[in-house]
């Protein structure tokens, strides 16, 4: 029995499984249209995004070589209102429409893309359906970020899809630019130090089908890192509550689950994810991404890190963000997503 | 050649029907210990060619001119028994065996005995010798039914750890597995690590990948069949197993003296720390189960038996956050077995099967669970006949009720904000009448024919969808809805499945045999991931999901050498299946109540080689095997979200051509014996990115064509050392000790390889489960 129980250990003191990087080459099919973008009953203007896929290294703007130059977008309700989204000068992948056209709920909304090389993408009407107000917003903290979390209540006489969007803005600092040529282009007031945007890049869904008319409660949709150089400055928080429909929730969980691949047999199977437009004439051809039509309403909230509390609760269904704990170097106005050098005045 | 000529002559003595006496000889061929009837056992007569087999029970009855025989009983882990008779009355008798485990000179499997691959008109059948199973190396130690077959040409998993097998080419729903004859729907535990079923409670396990018997249907690849332990009928005896994650005991003996026996058998696991060895967050989780199996045998008289069986099995696993899921079944059935006279025999089951399974949610204000189950009850009756040696008839049939609940919701707590939703419950009636036929022709010919009528029918109640016409399925082409009242027909189908073998022996050492098999599916496992996961779940055919069909042609030419010392066989086969469940890209299966409009219908074809060889006597015992196999593909039609890689054929996920095993045996003397496993296979097809694309801002992988890349290919080496303290054959209290390596040589398989994006661009990683040499030791006492 000794015997037995030592050659345990020596089965329980060895790693079982692990996990290694590859080197493996992987096909590239040719390039297609990604669409990506969605309108609202906000004030304009609208933004879409229109590239092909390709091969992306770094950085999370479009270069013009993947950008769709030249396409006509034209966006339009059951009444025959439209408006074009035409293509911005500075960000090549980028269309937006005037500041004129607003969405409104209640109509239904239909996007027609007309390729440079004679191809016509469209999507079915969709309906900008209404969505209820959030009813509380609040935060707790947790090791290095705050979490912010709101209640709603689900209508009972409807099926109802939700997405969150949401971000932050927080004090951040770096070490300040390498050369003092940068700092001079920087202007110097906040080279080391600025307020810049948290966002919370994952499509956070919910369906009502398991709660219809109940509430939706304690929905976590931030985390805000806490600067370990200013762990007591203020969080401004904004949460945008949208309403989506039935395929655009299929859509983003299916975007989700494809990014949180863990390699586990239990996976479901990889597949292509299909969105909502498709060329005219054949629908075998689709493009890629989904064109999103969202009521929305907003709910904000300030917090001082000092009073909240803390909490060791699980964090469920969002994951923390990657953050760099070392201070970086660079202008802080350029390394981080900067609001600007004061922090918002008033946040209602 | 003499031989050949003096049964040739018998043959034509026994046609011609000349007026000479015959007696019956019947006998049931035991065990010496427990008295158990030994099925399949061999029995054959000095001067005639073929032998007869017993039936389930060890019972054999043969009808033979008057004269004295030799007569030789064989049967697999038994000394061969001989005796002379003269027959000239009608003679009942009972013959029992005596195990060879003390001599430890078995081979661990083997496919048939002695010469029976040769005079056998059955082919593909694996069967496992249990008493030998711990002695194949396996991980943790834990003896594993499952994982013995995939040593097997032909039958394969997806992975290490992996539930279920793929028997050539077919999923793991295809595979009909009866234990004691009760449908098994779950056959594996913690998720795939183990197989659900105690090998220790079991007598005898048989695999059939081809030519399988007309009184089984209702699945397309294979037939496993499993029967437990008898009861010993003179004192009580048992075994208590100890491993690394496990701890089993089985039980047998009298209750009342040549009256009443049982069996017990009871296994509980442990496995908590082999878990904590998985990287986070996976460490983190918590699991549990046990099973038991029992048997009650009552012989009423010398004619009748009755006999109890019950399994059950129980499963919990708890992920790291939130989630438990839980796997229940309850099994049982009652059977009734008469030799109602000499050539006749009967044999009446009623079973009860209950399979839950589900998921509990632990978060805070959406505490819930969700269930599912199946219910099968079952009513089996049928006769054999066996009026003389040349003839074997067997009529009978069976009929199954399922009921099926896809889903229950719950909410746990009062306060839980979950809603209660009940998905509509499904009912299906399959009855199948069948009759079958063996025939030994002449020494060199022999035939089996069956064929089974199955008809199956959706009942009410039930709300059925109409689809617009000449449009995809979705929710949005809901035209209306018809519901059915209770118990009326929705929809039926059916259909004859033939089955046909035949035999031509070339020379006393060599046979040729071809098979046909015609199958039909009315059950399916809905699953959308690679392996068997804790959230799939069955359903019955329906208005939209037809029955999947399959039609397997076989050839085999079998060979032994050095007097049946070698083994060696050549089999190949071809499969063409219609009405392959697959699945939309991206389908949402789970909770779904209009799950039509999820599913597709395949088509699908199988075909390999398998090559086996094996030795059978002397102090180094072995297989070899190789089987070169594929199975395919395709799913087209008009509409694109209908079409699986553009209509053309694609690889099934479990599609893995080569595989090769090869196994060994050395007897050392004084108990003591080492054995190893060499194991190679094709890595299975995977889904790997073929382009990427930029949606909120971040790098999103595609995949456009399913299942056109591959991981790496896999293999392994593992030994083992055991040592069996009895100093004779006889004697009962004893230990076995088992010191096994699993993965010798530490090789990193792939289990997996994913794709996951890093910053911004992607990388490849493989994940390996068992990616280290594994250690275990088990200790056995039996008394």
């Amino acid at each position: 029995m000794k015997k037995n129980i030592i050659l345990l250990f020596l089965a329980v003191m060895m790693q079982l499984s692990c996990i290694e990087e590859l080197e493996l080459p992987y096909r590239n099919e040719e390039p297609i249209l990604v669409v990506d973008g969605e309108v609202t009953n906000e004030a304009p203007p609208y933004n879409l995004r229109l590239s092909y896929s390709g091969k992306f290294v770094s950085g999370s703007i479009i270069t013009s070589n993947l950008a769709v130059n030249g396409a006509r977008v034209i966006l339009s309700d059951e009444k025959g209102n439209s408006v074009r989204f035409k293509q911005n000068i500075y960000e090549p992948a980028l269309y937006q429409t005037d500041a004129k056209f607003r969405c409104e709920i209640g109509r239904t909304y239909a996007l027609r893309i007309e390729m440079p090389d004679g191809k016509v993408y469209i999507t079915k009407p969709q309906l900008m359906k209404d969505v209820s107000p959030i009813t509380n917003i609040y935060a707790n903290k947790i090791k290095n970020f705050i979490r912010f979390y709101i209640d709603t209540k689900d209508p009972a006489n409807s099926v109802d899809y939700y997405r969150w969007k949401s971000y932050s803005i927080s004090l951040k600092s770096t070490i300040g630019p390498s050369n003092s040529n940068e700092s001079g282009n920087a202007n110097g007031t906040c080279s080391t130090s600025c307020w810049a945007y948290n966002r919370e890049d994952a499509a956070n869904i919910f369906s009502d089908r398991y709660i219809n008319g109940n509430e939706i409660k304690k929905r976590l949709v931030l985390f805000s890192p806490i600067e370990e150089t200013a762990p007591l400055s203020r969080h401004y928080a904004e949460v945008k509550q949208m309403s989506i429909s039935q395929e655009a929730y299929l859509f983003w969980q299916q975007y989700e689950e494809q990014k949180t691949r863990t390699g586990s047999i239990f996976d479901p199977l990889p597949a292509t994810i299909i969105g909502n437009i498709v060329n005219e004439k054949n629908d075998k051809d689709f493009a890629l991404g989904f064109f999103g039509v969202s009521g929305v309403t907003t709910k904000r909230l300030m917090v001082e890190p000092a009073n909240l509390s803390f909490s060791t609760e699980e964090s469920i269904n969002l994951r923390p963000p990657v953050v760099v704990t070392t201070r970086l170097s660079g202008n802080c106005e350029t390394t981080y997503p900067s609001y600007g050098c004061t922090p918002p005045v008033e946040w209602k | 050649m003499r031989t050949t000529l003096l049964s040739f002559l018998f043959l034509c003595f026994s046609l011609s029907l000349v007026a000479q006496t015959k007696f019956f000889l019947s006998g049931t061929v035991t065990d010496n210990i427990s008295g158990q009837g030994l099925p399949q056992a061999s029995v054959f007569f000095s001067g005639l060619s073929g032998g007869i087999l017993t039936d389930s029970l060890g019972k054999f009855s043969v009808r033979l001119p008057a004269r004295g025989y030799t007569i030789t009983v064989r049967s697999l882990g038994y000394r061969p028994e001989s005796f002379t008779i003269n027959l000239n009355q009608n003679i009942s008798k009972i013959i029992p065996l005596s195990t060879r485990v003390g001599e430890l000179e078995e081979v661990e499997i083997k496919t048939t005995k002695e010469d029976r691959n040769i005079k056998e008109t059955q082919m593909g059948v694996v069967k496992l010798e249990m008493k030998n199973l711990k002695k194949i190396p396996v991980v943790f130690g834990e003896t594993d039914i499952i994982k013995a077959l995939t040593l097997q040409p032909g039958i394969t998993t997806v992975g290490e750890g992996a539930g279920g097998f793929n028997v050539r080419g077919g999923r793991v729903d295809q595979n009909l597995v009866l234990l004691d004859g009760m449908p098994i729907y779950n056959t594996s535990h913690l998720l795939g690590f183990l197989s659900s079923v105690n090998a220790d409670a079991l007598s005898n396990v048989s695999l059939y990948k081809a030519g399988i018997p007309a009184q089984y249907g209702g699945r397309l690849s294979s037939l496993l069949e499993m029967n437990t332990k008898s009861g010993n009928n003179e004192k009580i005896k048992g075994s208590v197993g100890v491993g690394l994650i496990t701890t089993k005991a089985v039980f047998e003996g009298p209750i009342l003296k040549n009256k009443l026996t049982f069996m017990l058998a009871g296994r509980i696991a442990y496995p908590n720390f082999m878990i904590k060895q998985f990287p986070a967050p996976s460490d983190k989780s918590k699991a549990f189960f046990y099973d038991f199996n029992g048997k009650l045998q009552y012989k009423i008289n010398a004619k009748n038996v009755l006999t109890l069986n019950t399994y059950g099995s129980f499963d919990n696993f708890k992920f790291a956050d939130d989630t438990l899921y839980f796997a229940k079944t309850q099994t049982l059935s009652l059977q009734y077995s008469s030799n109602v006279s000499k050539s006749v025999s009967l044999n009446i089951q009623g079973i009860y099967c209950n399979y839950k399974f589900g998921t509990q949610g632990f978060q805070q204000d959406y505490e819930f669970t969700l269930s599912s189950k199946i219910q099968h009850n079952e009513l089996r009756a049928f006769a054999l006949f066996t009026p003389n040696e040349k003839v074997k008839a067997e009529i009978g049939a069976n009929v199954i009720d399922y009921a099926i609940n896809q889903g229950d919701l719950q909410p746990d707590l009062e306060k839980s904000n979950i809603i209660s939703i009940k998905l509509p419950r499904e009912f299906a009636r399959e009855t199948s009448p069948y009759l079958s036929f063996d025939w030994t022709i002449n020494p060199k010919l022999s035939l089996q024919a069956g064929v089974r009528y199955s008809s199956f029918q959706n009942l009410g109640p039930k709300l059925v969808f109409n689809y617009v016409e000449g449009q995809s399925r979705t929710n949005q082409t809901i035209q209306d809805s018809i519901l059915f009242a209770k118990s009326k027909p929705i929809q039926q189908y059916s259909g004859i499945e033939p089955r046909l073998s035949f035999r031509v022996a070339l020379s006393k050492t060599t046979a040729i045999k071809v098979n046909f098999n015609r199958m039909r599916q009315y059950v399916h496992l809905i699953s959308n991931t690679t392996a068997i996961s804790p959230v799939d779940f069955w359903k019955v055919s329906d208005t939209y999901i037809p029955p999947q069909i399959a039609d397997q042609l076989a050839l085999g030419i079998f060979k032994n050498f050095k007097d049946n010392t070698y083994e060696t066989s050549i089999e190949t086969y071809y499969k063409n299946i219609q009405n392959l469940v697959e699945y939309k890209n991206g389908a949402r299966l789970f909770f779904n109540p209009n799950l039509e409009t999820e599913l597709l219908a395949a088509k699908g074809k199988a075909y390999g080689v398998e090559v086996s060889v094996q030795k059978n006597k002397g102090n180094l015992k072995g297989s070899f095997a190789y089987a070169y196999s594929r199975t395919l593909a395709k799913v087209d039609s008009d509409f694109p979200t209908e079409q699986i890689n553009r209509g053309q054929w694609f690889p099934s996920t479990f599609d893995k051509p080569h595989n090769l095993s090869i196994s060994i045996q050395q007897f050392l003397g004084n108990g003591w014996t080492f054995s190893s496993n060499f194991v190679y296979a094709s890595g299975r097809p995977a889904t790997y990115p073929d382009r990427t694309y930029r949606l909120l801002g971040k790098t999103v992988i595609d995949y456009s064509s399913r299942n056109l890349d591959r991981i790496p290919a896999y293999h392994r080496l593992d030994v083992a050392l055991i040592k069996d303290s009895r100093k004779t054959s006889d004697q009962k209290r004893y230990k076995t000790y088992s010191l096994s390596f699993y993965n010798l040589y530490g090789q990193r398989n792939p289990y997996s390889v994913y794709f996951a994006r890093f910053n911004n661009s992607i990388r490849a990683y493989r994940l390996s489960v068992f990616g280290n040499i594994i250690p275990a030791i088990s200790v056995t006492y039996n008394f």
